[in-house]
């Protein structure tokens, strides 16, 4: 086989299963950009440890070609039995490290020998040579992400993907055997480790498959204990729902909390007091934006305004409306005709219907530590928002306790309280509006799916709702948290970096 | 009397090429180390500006992650070429292509939001050529720094599977070390801006240091 050919086959397996590591480590780590940023490092420590064996491997060996094929068994091995050894080991994050680095380490200990075995030397040409087997290597790790992304994720579970991968991996190891004309004792050493190694990877697959347990690796790295209710997996991301009779189900996106199955503003489980009074502070939401609909039991509720005649609801995870279909209440809610679904980014949405306005925008923003939170609590981005916005608009996002992220609004919009842990924004104040006598009469005619949610002896709820007690000031919140609040901008990244979790 | 001074002259420009030689071995992997780590400080940041420009949903994500690795894989194309076609030159060549990388670096957040600001509401083929027109000349100067330098060393030691695995060793030591250093401190401290600064600062001081080099006849390399 030729080393070019090898090259872009170790490429390939190599950036697919980094791939399946970022998605399965940063799941396990509640998606922090530090977890990120130990996989790529543990990645990279493997390849270069790889690299460093593999040129001695040149320097002292003759059979290079068994080395790899080895190598590349090896691997593979490690790979599709991963979520044995996951499910199987202690729920330690630590754990998973050498699981990361030893696919690096043994594939990337072809590289030089690659290179070795493709470069003429003495023709004037060592250059053009080598460079054609790195090239053909960061094709295979252009291709091997895509592939992964687009095609098996698509249709199977991560855990399944580990198992695909590796036996796409064992397939390589014997055919770079079969190739290369091995001496015959390697040969069959790689054909019955392959067979071995298969066998295992085909008993724990169709294990898996048939026994209906292909979220048991989801089920281990999940930080919330509990009867899982329904897992949803797609490339963009991991949804899972914990089974709660009383409170409403919990979803956990990413594996960090993401809200409630509830709709009852009497149970309150998910703090429906900072949508429901949003009614009494926005003048007539006719048009409202809805970035992250979660499980949809929010857009349950702002169907039920008055004055709603469009929702445009922008949601990443195509995940989450699967899930919904499975919930009456926010099945009926995303069906609602004057709803427009979009999957895609908030930003592109906005940037790419600059004409759009709106009455009413709601953020449901994950926590302000997660990977990527920024690109929704900057700056930049309010103040995107606030061009779409009518002038008596009303934004209102979760902080999630970011004080940063209170400091940011207020940095964008004249008038910016927070409502519990709510950023509520408005080119007025909005306050007023909430103590108004009209304001719990506003309330009481939400009326979701038809129904009101407000029954007659729902006074004290309505009131509670209202109570001035949940407002607070920028220097209120400011003195509660025991700092400043710094302005978050597309490029200081505070809330992730600086004062994310660790 | 002559045939000894002669001799002694031999020597020592003998020993003269072999201390040049082992001294050009020694500044290589340092420099290659830094130049590994600073690529990746320019990985992180550069994607996250531009993920915030086109997206961070997987569509977008994929393109920029690709483009970014096809623009390595035509630099390591371009490095071959510039290898074999400058011969005697690669040390000089890969302080070229560092201090382009350099330059481009400090100010390569602002090119990249002049390039969002234009081409982020336009269809996917669109963002794709523009996120690949941004990149082309940054990646391919990066993709193109291992055969140049595996190719000088090979030269020197005569082993190519010897070379790759050493300077690909150090130069994935330095991106593993850098992607660490990024999170844990740059980005915290001086965010996008100070991070692409640092890495800038690296390139040139990489730069200069392989000038030298090529300055007092230490980085002279072999033929093919």
């Amino acid at each position: 086989m030729p080393a070019q050919l090898i090259s872009f086959l170790v490429g390939l397996l190599s950036l697919s299963a980094e791939t399946l590591w970022v998605r399965t480590y940063a799941f396990a780590n509640q998606s922090t950009p530090i977890a990120i940023a130990v996989v790529l490092s543990v990645y990279l420590l493997g390849i270069a440890r790889g690299a460093s064996v593999g040129g001695g491997f040149c320097r002292t060996s003759a059979n290079l070609r068994e080395i790899v094929a080895k190598c590349v068994l090896a691997a593979s091995a490690v790979i599709a039995l991963t979520p044995a050894f996951i499910i199987a080991l202690p729920r330690i994050p630590l754990l998973l490290l050498p699981l990361i680095f030893a696919p690096a380490f043994l594939l990337s200990i072809c590289f030089p020998i690659c290179h070795h075995l493709g470069t003429k030397l003495g023709t004037g040409h060592v250059g053009k040579s080598l460079s054609r087997v790195y090239a053909a290597n960061i094709l295979g790790s252009v291709i091997g992400p895509l592939v992964t992304n687009f095609v098996v994720l698509e249709r199977v579970t991560t855990q399944m993907a580990f198992i695909i991968l590796g036996a796409l991996g064992m397939c390589i190891a014997v055919a770079i055997a079969l190739a290369d004309r091995l001496n015959s004792s390697i040969k069959q050493m790689v054909l019955a480790g392959t067979a071995f190694a298969f066998g295992l990877t085909f008993v724990f697959g169709a294990g898996q498959a048939s026994t209906g347990a292909q979220n048991q690796l989801i089920a281990k790295l999940s930080t919330r204990d509990g009867e899982i209710r329904h897992v949803v997996e797609t490339r963009q991301g991991i949804v899972v729902t914990y089974k709660d009779d009383v409170a409403g189900d919990a979803v956990f996106g990413g594996n960090v909390y993401d809200g409630r199955t509830n709709i009852d503003p009497r149970i309150n489980s998910n703090g429906l007091n900072r949508v429901i009074m949003l009614q009494a502070i926005t003048p007539t939401p006719r048009r409202v934006l809805m970035i992250g609909l979660s499980v949809g039991s929010w857009q349950y509720i702002i169907g039920g305004f008055p004055d709603v005649e469009r929702m445009d609801v922008v949601e990443i995870n195509p995940g989450y409306i699967d899930l919904a279909r499975n919930y009456g209440a926010q099945n009926k809610a995303i069906h609602d005709p004057r709803v427009n679904l979009i999957i895609g980014d908030g930003r592109k949405f906005l940037r790419q219907n600059p004409d759009a306005k709106y009455d009413l925008v709601i953020m449901n923003t994950t926590w302000h530590w997660r990977m990527y939170v920024s690109l929704l609590m900057s700056r930049e981005f309010l103040s995107l928002i606030k061009s779409h916005m009518t002038p008596e608009a009303v934004l209102a996002f979760n902080t999630t306790e970011s004080i940063d992220a209170l400091k940011t609004a207020a940095a964008v919009f004249p008038h910016v309280y927070r409502y519990d842990n709510f950023a509520v924004a408005a080119e007025t104040d909005w306050r007023v509006r909430l103590a108004d006598k009209a304001a719990s009469e506003k309330l009481r005619l939400i009326a979701p799916a038809g129904k009101p949610l407000f029954g007659p002896r729902d006074g004290d709820v309505v009131a509670d709702f209202l109570d001035s007690s949940h407002v607070q000031t920028l220097d209120e919140a400011e003195i509660k948290i025991g700092r400043p609040g710094e302005i978050i901008t597309d490029r200081n990244l505070i809330t992730e970096y600086r004062y994310g979790r660790r | 009397m002559e045939l000894i001074l002669s001799s002694e002259k031999r020597s020592t420009a003998s020993d003269e090429v072999t201390s040049a030689a082992s001294l050009i071995e020694a500044v290589l992997p340092p420099l290659f180390f830094a130049s590994g780590f600073a690529a990746l400080c320019y990985q992180v940041a550069w994607q996250r500006a531009l993920f915030g420009w086109f997206g961070v949903d997987l569509d977008s994500v994929s393109v920029i992650v690709s483009v970014f690795m096809l623009g390595l894989g035509g630099g390591a194309l371009l490095g071959g070429w510039l290898a074999d076609r400058f011969a005697q030159h690669r040390i000089f060549v890969f302080s070229a292509v560092e201090l382009t990388i350099g330059l481009f670096g400090f100010v390569s957040l602002d090119v990249i939001d002049a390039s969002g600001l234009l081409f982020a509401n336009k269809p996917l083929p669109v963002m794709v050529g523009a996120t690949f027109l941004v990149l082309m000349a940054p990646t391919f100067a990066m993709g193109s720094t291992l055969p140049v330098l595996v190719t000088e060393l090979t030269m020197r030691i005569g082993n190519v599977g010897d070379s790759t695995g050493r300077l690909y060793y150090i130069n994935t030591l330095g991106a593993a070390v850098g992607a660490l250093t990024a999170v844990y401190a740059l980005i915290p401290l001086f965010g996008l801006d100070g991070l692409t600064y640092a890495a800038a600062a690296i390139n040139v001081t990489i730069a200069v240091t392989g000038i030298v080099c090529v300055r007092r006849g230490l980085a002279k390399g072999g033929v093919n």
